[in-house]
């Protein structure tokens, strides 16, 4: 039912422009996988190649064994979620759904049992004679989700599914998608230029930029342990310094900065050439004045620029030296614009990473 | 890893419309090229070259059927774009237009030549349009307006004909403006006058241009409207090409031109052609 | 104060005025454009031949069916109507059935020199009618095509062509590419996707070339007249010779009101689901 999907160095150019500059990357069947990038990065073509739209100039996509670079797309058997949702305008809901079923000579007596199946499973019972442009964009969303769905196809692709829907609403349709994925099993590829989208929904995230992969980590490890300057700052908001490496002992790295020197847990970096220190706003506490520095912490001194309330909490922007870092600290905080402050970062969640 | 460029089947989809269109158009201007030069005779089937014909084409009724037909041409499709550029206008802001449109339309789908008679009717020697004239002692005799030299009578069945399909083509072109457009424009203080000036006209002109062209290929090729309301003498080009051909049997010069008048068009078409290309870069919209 | 109001009061007058006129004066052009000549034929066709009209009388003093009947009895306007109508019908039928694939093939395909098929679509508008008529005559009459159903289609086709190519291909066009590549995702092939997804995408665009394709050729007369007369005589070609040598009016009237007929049916079944914007669309821009 599910395969497992593997690319090997897969290029792919557009007259002079490389779009793919050499991919690889190995999916276990069932998983769902997220190509997160900002737009230009080369996920949507890589999706394109994989559903067969596309032909890579070289390099080699494999579902399970089966080789299918010369497999047309018709016959690849896998099913797409477009980010325009596709639907044929002239067909009902009904036919929408049944469409995939007719193509891929399904018994027409078992149709009905399974659009209806699909229909209650995307909740979209009782629609089926209306026509696509009666729903509304969510109700769209979901058609294309069940034409999708109904004929089980062997690999789930999204390109961008939920950018058309407003916020409320995509955070519920993900959710939707990712039920709808585990039932049944199936791989899953899903393109996405939102982090958060890509945190929330994945197993693995394929973080990707100007045509190259940059690190293939499940969620919380893509956040916490980010591979490179580019991950840090794309996933999440991160905090960056380029600094020196100047020396380790047992359990910690000591680096250079133009702000001073910080301390980092050492995690087995061995590059350590072209590093920038890295740490995300939401581990930094204020310290009150005067007051004593924790066991374990770098310690950040600056003048606050701007303290934005966001609802859920605070987001201070403070000068430090040249630099502007960020910090988000509990939203009862009260830290006046132009105020001395400093913060600590315990060394564990200050990262190491490359560029 | 190298691909074998496969064949690409899309080019023989091309052979049934484009084949067609190609084989013909490509056989009778051949045809017409050779008759000019005496090869290919209609009448004895015998093929010589010769120069006779185009030593002879630029005769006298030649160049008198040149003149009327540029003049019929001409101006016809300026009268049918200084008729109908005012009238989309008003009808695109009138509320009335939705069912004042197709009326318009009619005469586009009226054949030409029953729009030749309707025509012929109202402006004859004892046409409504002269003995209302009288009624209103604005003139003392019957004006003789059909089978005039002037060719009155041809100009006014060609606007009346054009008319409609110069507004389709206009009105399109208007509707197609964005209406945030001329919005943004009144936002910045421009009144409606000065929207028309500076955003419809400016953004419209390529279309207008375009219609004059079209109008003007279909008035100078025409045949049927200036052989039944036009004057027997000058004669219009394609008129004077088929009597040449039919009751002088002088295959030779109707093939000469045929070919003179094929060379104004194709030049009215590369124009047609080019504005066309100007209009989908952004000239329209 | 004062004046402002007198100033605002002064333009809603002028607006309601404007709002009057610009009916009223459209209204007017569209009399004297089709009612009038329309009017005036039906009068004609209606004169009775023992009161002749005449100046300076401004209507016929008598009127009677005997000229629709005289032209119903003694000339073959029914057979023109039946001849324009099988004509126009091969015609229809022949380019769109030739124009489609190619419509496909330059709206779709991503050929080299796309653009210059664009362009070779308008070949027929390049030549003269009456020109392509003796022409393309003389090569019908060796091939033994003149006077037949099938050299007139032909020619018909030949002169229509452009005008179907063109809204087809860009109904072709205009057919989303996401739209195809789900199809081909769900697993439609090539056969499925043009039969399942062009041809009902393109179902608007195909109607109003047919459409205009079956007026265009009821209404040709060059190639017709040419190529058809006299063996088959259209209704333009019957309506010339009533126009021409000798000249008719009653029975001409008669014969102009059959000839509108079936355009004007056309144009009202189709008004409702044509769009002009085809006509504009394919004529006006590239």
């Amino acid at each position: 039912m599910s395969v497992s999907l593997t690319v090997s160095d897969l290029k792919m150019a557009y007259g002079d422009f490389q779009a793919l500059k050499g991919v690889s990357f190995h999916i276990e069947p069932g998983q769902f996988v997220t190509l997160l990038g900002p737009s230009g990065c080369g996920k949507t073509t890589l999706l394109r190649c994989i559903a067969g739209f596309l032909e890579p100039q070289s390099g080699e996509i494999r579902f399970g064994d089966k080789r299918m670079n010369d497999v047309p797309p018709h016959k690849r058997n896998t099913a797409m979620c477009f980010q325009s949702y596709a639907l044929f305008p002239h067909k009902t809901i009904y036919e929408n759904i049944r469409f995939g079923l007719r193509m891929h000579k399904v018994p027409a007596a078992e149709h009905d049992a399974l659009i209806q199946k699909a229909m209650d499973m995307v909740g979209l019972t009782g629609l089926g004679g209306r026509k696509p442009y009666a729903l509304s964009g969510g109700q769209q969303q979901r058609v294309a989700l069940a034409r999708c769905v109904v004929v089980r196809p062997d690999l789930l692709l999204f390109d961008e599914p939920l950018s058309n829907l407003d916020a409320k609403l995509r955070e519920k349709v993900r959710v939707e998608i990712r039920e709808l994925q585990k039932e049944l099993g199936v791989t899953a590829i899903y393109v996405t230029h939102d982090q958060a989208e890509a945190l929330a929904i994945s197993d693995v995230i394929i973080a990707m930029n100007h045509g190259v992969i940059e690190q293939i980590a499940s969620p919380r490890t893509i956040y916490d342990k980010s591979a490179n300057r580019f991950v840090a700052d794309f996933i999440g908001t991160a905090n960056l310094l380029h600094c020196k490496y100047a020396g380790r002992d047992a359990c910690n790295l000591t680096l250079d900065t133009d702000i001073g020197g910080f301390t980092v847990t050492d995690d087995g970096y061995d590059r350590l050439d072209d590093i920038s220190v890295s740490w995300r706003p939401e581990d930094m506490t204020p310290l009150p004045e005067g007051g004593e520095i924790p066991q374990g912490c770098n310690v950040i001194s600056g003048m606050v620029r701007n303290s934005v309330y966001m609802g859920d909490r605070l987001d201070i922007f403070m000068h430090s030296g040249d630099h502007v870092f960020r910090a988000s600290v509990a939203r009862d905080y009260d830290i006046p614009e132009g105020s001395p402050i400093r913060f600590a970062v315990p060394y564990g969640k200050t990262r190491i990473v490359q560029g | 890893m190298k691909k074998k460029k496969r064949f690409e089947w899309g080019y023989l989809l091309l052979l049934p419309g484009l084949g067609y269109i190609g084989f013909f158009v490509v056989m009778s201007a051949g045809i017409m090229i050779a008759q000019s030069f005496g090869m290919y005779n209609a009448i004895t089937g015998e093929t010589a070259f010769t120069l006779e014909g185009w030593q002879g084409v630029f005769s006298k009724s030649f160049v008198d059927a040149l003149g009327f037909t540029l003049r019929t041409s001409v101006l016809s499709a300026l009268i049918s774009i200084a008729v109908t550029y005012p009238l989309a206008l008003l009808l695109q802001k009138s509320k009335a237009r939705k069912w004042l449109l197709p009326l318009i339309k009619i005469p586009y789908f009226v054949p030409g030549l029953v729009g030749s008679f309707l025509i012929v009717n109202l402006i004859d020697y004892h046409g409504l349009l002269n003995e209302v004239l009288m009624l209103l002692h604005i003139i003392s005799e019957p004006l003789r307006l059909r089978n005039d030299a002037n060719g009155i009578a041809v100009i006014a069945i060609h606007v009346w004909k054009n008319v409609p399909f110069m507004m389709i083509i206009m009105f399109s072109a208007i509707e197609g403006i964005r209406q945030d457009v001329k919005d943004c424009a009144r936002n910045l203080g421009a009144n409606s006058l000065q929207v028309l000036w500076h955003i419809t006209i400016p953004l419209t002109v390529s279309s207008a241009l375009v219609s004059v062209i079209l109008t003007f290929i279909r008035t100078f090729n025409d045949y049927a409207i200036s052989s039944t309301a036009g004057p027997m003498h000058p004669m219009s080009l394609a008129n004077l090409m088929k009597t040449t051909a039919y009751s002088y049997n002088d295959w030779i010069t109707a093939g000469c031109i045929g070919v003179l008048m094929t060379i104004v068009t194709v030049i009215f078409m590369v124009l047609y052609t080019v504005l066309g290309k100007y209009l989908q870069n952004g000239g329209g919209k | 104060m004062k004046n402002k109001q007198a100033a605002k009061s002064r333009r809603s007058l002028t607006k309601k005025l404007l709002a009057f006129l610009i009916p009223a004066c459209i209204g007017l052009i569209f009399l004297a454009w089709i009612v009038v000549p329309m009017g005036m034929a039906v009068l004609w066709s209606l004169v009775n031949p023992d009161y002749p009209w005449s100046y300076p009388q401004m209507f016929p003093s008598n009127l009677s069916l005997y000229h629709w009947d005289h032209v119903f009895r003694y000339t073959d306007i029914l057979g023109a109507i039946k001849n324009s109508l099988i004509v126009a019908a091969m015609t229809t039928i022949g380019c769109s059935v030739l124009a489609l694939p190619t419509a496909y093939a330059i709206g779709r395909r991503k050929l080299i020199g796309g653009e210059a098929f664009k362009i070779a679509m308008l070949l027929p508008m390049a030549m003269p009618g009456m020109a392509m008529a003796i022409f393309l005559g003389r090569l019908f009459a060796q091939w033994g095509l003149s006077n037949s159903y099938t050299g007139v289609a032909m020619a018909h086709i030949l002169c229509t062509m452009p005008l179907m190519l063109r809204i087809l291909t860009v109904s072709f066009e205009s057919v989303p590419q996401d739209i195809v590549d789900a199809a081909s995702n769900l697993g439609a092939s090539p056969w499925a996707r043009f039969k399942e997804v062009y041809v009902p995408m393109i179902i608007p665009g195909l109607i109003a070339g047919c459409i205009f394709t079956f007026i265009g050729s009821m209404e040709e007369f060059n190639l017709s007249f040419i190529i058809g007369a006299p063996a088959i005589q259209t209704v333009p070609t019957i309506l010339y010779s009533y126009l021409g040598y000798n000249f008719l009016r009653t029975n001409a009237s008669v014969v102009t009101l059959v000839m509108m007929v079936p355009n004007i049916i056309v144009l009202m079944v189709t008004e409702r689901f044509i769009k002009t914007e085809y006509l504009g669309a394919a004529l006006g821009k590239m």
